[in-house]
């Protein structure tokens, strides 16, 4: 019998000390591909980071962080949920199809927020009453997608959210990009099963609804088959099908400056990293200017998430310049640029719930 | 440091295991009072001084009462004096701000709050260290001349946090007489495991269900109020007894046994029968220190209701600095108050059944009350569990549906019918074979929590540059 307790008992121990052994002895990652973030690294051991605490929780992120295996442990932890009968995991719904939709309920439109928004996009556009503006709110992929929700579950309400914020702004025109992508998906996928945005279909179906006589024209063009994005993140479910990211060419004349720096429009080396959305434009950046598509003299303003990045290529054949401003990074004052830059049009392009909920659009009045 | 956390399981507890059994018989106390005091200044250094503070306090006045035990009159000031530094500490520290915030609120005074963090475990090792100084006082235990003992009664890092309260009466002899066998060593492990999977594997994904459910604020359909209430019911119950079976389970590494501290309290038929079933180390410590001096039954009925009150509002304060505690504690008095009075005779004669439904009824409403530390969610959040807001909408059914298997899972592993099932299937098989077929599962068990411990931390961001 005392064989089989010190079995036990070695097999518990081993359990337990394997993993801490691995860490410290191995090399250290430094970023996690899959959270988007920095993982906690070796920290260094001082008297002071010991007395204010700071040793002790780093330490701890550091074992959790480097965990052996983490990503194959959360892999197993998704796969038992969905044994339970879990329908979201990490804040998306595991739909139909496999589709992997961001959960983003009723109960999650913060309506104080949504109505200051209002406000404050209105004074915004009330400062400048001669310029025309445009706003696309953006529909979450559940919403549209809405036939590949799991069963009971819910989205906010889009045509409500579209409505409200309608009647709010008078003077701006709406598009009603949620009816446009809902004729469109019968047809074609217009958002990526494992990310949070449209793909090539659904951004020119968005930029046939804001300019029914665009003059873009060129065809989508395979970029990349194996896109895990985001929501796909969230769940990291190995059941899993990656998406195609299409791309489609721009004019060669084409050059862009972010924050400052020159870049290519389409980041043909996010083919290699995770996120191949990246590929256009590289990602996000506070103020992205994009010149050159064509020479009307019409400047566009777009006061965007991520959503635009996609969209915008097809909006270079209709503007000589767009200016990008992405709110989250932006620091510098809306109003002066527009008056510096000659705007001739204004454009918001914005996921619903993000426009509500976000927390940035007091900037609008620096 | 949390049991349920990879720096505990992975680091910290291989760590100690190592140096206890390395460290020769005399070492050992010592080594464990070291440790746990690593283990209790991990969160806020400082507060080992405090630690360090009521030990040799309750260390000095056990000492100094045993001197003077026939001096009544000192001898029973001592004991006043050290309890009330006890309590005093404990008031300081856990009470201040929620006292400031009362005054302010009915004097329209505007006294700055002090944020005073609470230093883990307060309010578990202030019970400890009193029942000893108590005790010693009614002559129950010998005085403890030995401070390294003393010190690591106090500390002892398996139920510092969490409980259970283990009396020093239950544990003197084994501070300096206790041995391990591979048996005990192994039966821990088991224990421990059983504890940690009912913190990981259910409390947590229970907890994620009530905090969803809570955050919308209380007016809900009846079933989400419903959903909601029932899961924090099993969130309390397998963190609370999770963590018990834990430190009893580390107990037994380093040749301890604790009291148990639950014995399936889901499974009563009256709330009086639920209170002799859930934190028993609380409920015995509160008898034994304070409703049995009051004079507990022995005085009339007015002065055992007056008892009741006084225990029962203080367990509920003992619980947390808010109202919604003490509402609590008031409202498991006036039940039990009922049910001694004539509810309980009248229960008996009901159908097992229904006495469970009454008393499960009960006791979810309870956790509702336990649970609302913002009390203006309490009333709406009541009348939605009795259809204020309709019986069904929103994302209830949903909820209900992805979570019903869990939720299942809870019902069966509050009960005892695991462990009855298994100790018959176990009687079918000679005493090797069920040992191993209780290995296997408790590894497979730990596995489980290591996927779901693992998976708690992985938290993807979206946008990360600011």
């Amino acid at each position: 019998m005392k064989k089989f307790h010190i079995a036990l008992i070695a097999l518990f121990l081993a359990v337990i000390i394997l993993p801490s052994a691995l860490v410290f002895a191995g090399e250290d990652k430094t970023f996690s591909d899959n959270e988007n973030r920095m993982l906690q690294t070796a920290p260094k051991l001082t008297m002071s980071s010991i007395l204010d605490g700071s040793f002790q929780d780093k330490i701890t992120d550091y074992i959790s962080d480097q965990f052996p295996a983490r990503d194959t442990w959360t892999k197993l932890g998704t796969d038992v949920k969905k044994l339970l009968g879990f329908k979201d995991i990490g804040g998306a719904y595991l739909g139909e199809d496999g589709y992997y939709m961001e959960k983003i309920t009723p109960d999650s439109i913060d309506e104080t927020n949504l109505r200051r928004n209002l406000m404050l996009v209105s004074d915004f556009l009330g400062a400048n009453k001669d310029i025309p503006a445009t706003m696309l709110l953006v529909p979450a992929t559940g919403t549209v997608m809405s036939d590949k929700l799991p069963e009971h579950a819910q989205m906010y309400d889009a045509q409500k959210l579209y409505e409200t914020v309608k009647s709010a702004l008078p003077d701006v025109s709406f598009p009603d990009l949620y009816s446009a992508l809902a004729e469109a998906k019968t047809s074609q996928q217009v958002y990526y099963r494992t990310d949070h945005h449209w793909t090539w279909y659904g951004a020119h179906t968005a930029y046939k609804t804001l300019l029914p006589d665009g003059k873009y024209g060129a065809s989508p063009e395979l970029f990349a088959d194996d896109f895990l994005g985001t929501t796909y993140s969230k769940t990291l479910d190995s059941a899993a099908k990656p998406d195609d990211v299409y791309i489609s060419r721009v004019a060669d004349s084409i050059s862009v400056t972010a924050d400052g720096k020159d870049i290519p429009l389409y980041d043909m080396s996010a083919s290699g990293e995770k996120d191949k959305y990246k590929v256009f434009f590289g990602g996000n950046y506070g103020e992205t200017t994009i010149t050159g598509g064509c020479d009307n003299g019409k400047t566009l303003l777009v006061i965007k998430d991520s959503f635009a990045n996609s969209l915008v290529p097809f909006l270079t054949a209709d503007y000589e310049n767009i200016i990008m401003l992405d709110l989250r990074y932006y620091m510098g004052s809306a109003q002066q640029l527009i008056a510096e830059k000659n705007v001739s049009e204004i454009l918001f392009v914005c996921e619903m719930s993000s426009f509500a909920n976000d927390k940035n659009m007091v900037k609008l009045g620096f | 440091m949390v049991f349920s956390s990879t720096i505990f399981l992975c680091v910290y507890l291989p760590l100690v295991l190592l140096g206890y059994y390395i460290c020769p018989k005399k070492g050992k106390n010592l080594f464990l009072l070291i440790v746990s005091l690593v283990f209790y200044a991990w969160g806020e250094p400082k507060y080992v001084f405090l630690m360090i503070f009521s030990i040799l306090i309750n260390y000095v006045f056990g000492l100094s009462m045993d001197k003077h035990r026939e001096n009544k009159k000192r001898l029973k000031l001592m004991l006043v004096l050290s309890v009330a530094i006890d309590l005093g500490l404990l008031s300081v520290f856990k009470y201040t701000d929620f006292i400031i915030t009362n005054i302010n609120s009915i004097f329209n005074t505007g006294f700055d709050l002090l944020n005073i963090a609470l230093p883990i475990g307060i309010s578990f090792y202030t019970f400890q260290a009193m029942s000893y100084t108590i005790d010693v006082y009614r002559d129950n235990v010998r005085v403890q001349r030995n401070l390294i003992d003393f010190g690591m009664y106090i500390t002892m890092f398996p139920q510092l946090i969490a409980g259970p309260i283990v009396r020093y009466a239950d544990v003197q002899d084994q501070l300096t007489e206790r041995s391990v066998t591979t048996a005990d060593f192994s039966e821990g492990i088991m224990r421990f495991v059983v504890g940690l999977g009912k913190k990981v594997l259910l409390a947590n994904q229970m907890g994620a269900v009530w905090t969803d459910i809570y955050a919308l604020g209380g007016d809900v359909s009846a079933l989400m109020a419903w959903t909601g209430a029932v899961a924090f019911t099993f969130q309390i119950y397998f963190d609370f007894s999770g963590y018990s079976d834990m430190a009893i389970g580390l107990g037994r590494m380093f040749g301890f046994k604790f009291p148990e501290n639950f014995r399936y309290p889901y499974e009563s038929v009256s709330i009086t029968d639920f209170w002799r079933r859930w934190h028993i180390t609380l409920s015995t410590w509160f008898k034994e220190y304070l409703y049995i001096p009051l004079g507990g039954n022995r005085r009339g009925l007015a002065r055992q209701a007056l008892n009741l009150l006084i225990v029962w509002s203080l367990t509920g304060f003992w619980h947390g600095a808010g109202w919604n505690f003490v509402m609590w504690g008031l409202y498991y008095f006036a039940i039990l108050f009922i049910e001694k009075l004539f509810l309980l005779k009248a229960l008996d004669k009901l159908p097992k059944f229904f006495r469970h439904v009454y008393a499960l009824l009960l006791i979810v409403i309870g956790w509702v009350i336990f649970a609302s530390d913002d009390v203006s969610v309490l009333l709406p959040y009541l009348g939605s569990m009795f259809g204020a807001n309709g019986a069904i909408g929103g994302m209830d059914v949903y909820t209900l549906l992805t979570k019903a298997v869990l939720i299942i899972i809870c019902c069966i592993a509050s009960t005892e019918l695991p462990k009855r099932l298994f100790v018959t299937a176990a009687g079918k098989m000679n005493e090797k074979a069920a040992f191993a077929v209780k290995s296997v599962l408790t590894l497979a068990l730990l596995a489980l929590s290591f996927v779901f411990l693992i998976g708690d931390s992985y938290n993807p961001f979206l946008y990360f540059r600011f």
